[in-house]
């Protein structure tokens, strides 16, 4: 049996595009996402004024939590977040089903017609 | 894809359902309800299925709607006796009064739970004792994120993070 390509399988990340806005975070109806940053100052040539940037330095989400809604995904302004069919993920502790920044990256590639 | 749901009044739920049953939708597939805090009511959904043919699922939506202050529609399970647990996890989860049910024991509550958990004004109490992850502010820069409250969680029940 195949799995259809816009099943909801996994959530991918893509950190470049995130900025660390916390939408996803609180938006999500089940408190499975988790996000920590920090801002740096930013000059750029030309510029008066530095500029503080956020810089994200851990996206984790929980699948022993996430009911797979998809909330985070749709409401993501800087689209950041896609679903992907792969779903074959199995953990033996709770804490394993925590999926962290590399993690959620690495299912990028599985993301179709991105 | 929404399906269409017939919308009736509650006096005419059980008549409706029963012509449905007469007309082949014998398989009960789905009831429960709805919380409409917003508008004073609550909504009582009930999907059935015509059975006669395994290959193509042939369903009907049937909706009414019932006061939310003294909430009640006739039992269904006059006409369908597959109703009667739906019906009674609807009671305690919404506190829905079903006149003419031969049974409305509570079904997966404990006794002595107070609260209907499926009505909106219900705090989930693992809300309140797990620390919203939405909360966590940013480490430094110049405007703090202002932190809304978590849905479902009322003011006064969070604690005052500085």
């Amino acid at each position: 049996m195949s799995i259809p390509e816009q099943a909801r399988g996994v959530i991918a990340l893509d950190p470049d595009a995130c900025t660390s806005c916390m939408i996803c975070v609180r938006e999500c109806p089940d408190w499975c996402i988790e996000i920590e940053s920090h801002t740096i100052e930013v000059t750029e040539p030309g510029a008066r004024r530095p500029r503080s940037v956020a810089v994200l330095d851990r996206f984790a989400i929980d699948w022993g939590l996430c009911m797979y809604c998809g909330i985070c995904v749709e409401v993501c302004p800087f689209d950041a977040l896609f679903w992907s069919p792969e779903h074959d993920y199995p953990a033996s502790t709770r804490s394993a089903l925590v999926q962290e920044t590399q993690r959620l990256a690495d299912w990028l590639p599985s993301v179709p017609q991105r | 894809m929404t399906p269409d749901v017939v919308q009736v009044r509650a006096v005419d739920w059980v008549p409706s359902v029963a012509a449905k049953c007469a007309g082949g939708f014998t398989y009960l597939d789905l009831l429960t309800a709805v919380d409409r805090p917003a508008d004073e009511r609550f909504d009582i959904v009930l999907r059935l299925v015509r059975p006669e043919d395994p290959h193509d699922v042939i369903d009907v939506w049937l909706r009414t709607s019932v006061d939310r202050t003294a909430p009640a529609v006739d039992s269904l399970t006059g006409v369908l006796p597959a109703a009667a647990w739906h019906e009674r996890e609807i009671h305690e989860m919404f506190g829905i009064d079903f006149p003419g049910h031969p049974d409305l024991r509570l079904l997966l509550l404990a006794p002595g739970l107070e609260v209907h958990p499926l009505r909106k004004e219900t705090p989930l109490v693992a809300r309140v004792e797990t620390p919203w992850p939405g909360a966590a502010g940013q480490e430094s820069g110049r405007r703090t994120r202002r932190a809304s409250l978590p849905p479902g969680v009322p003011a006064t029940w969070v604690r005052e993070e500085s």
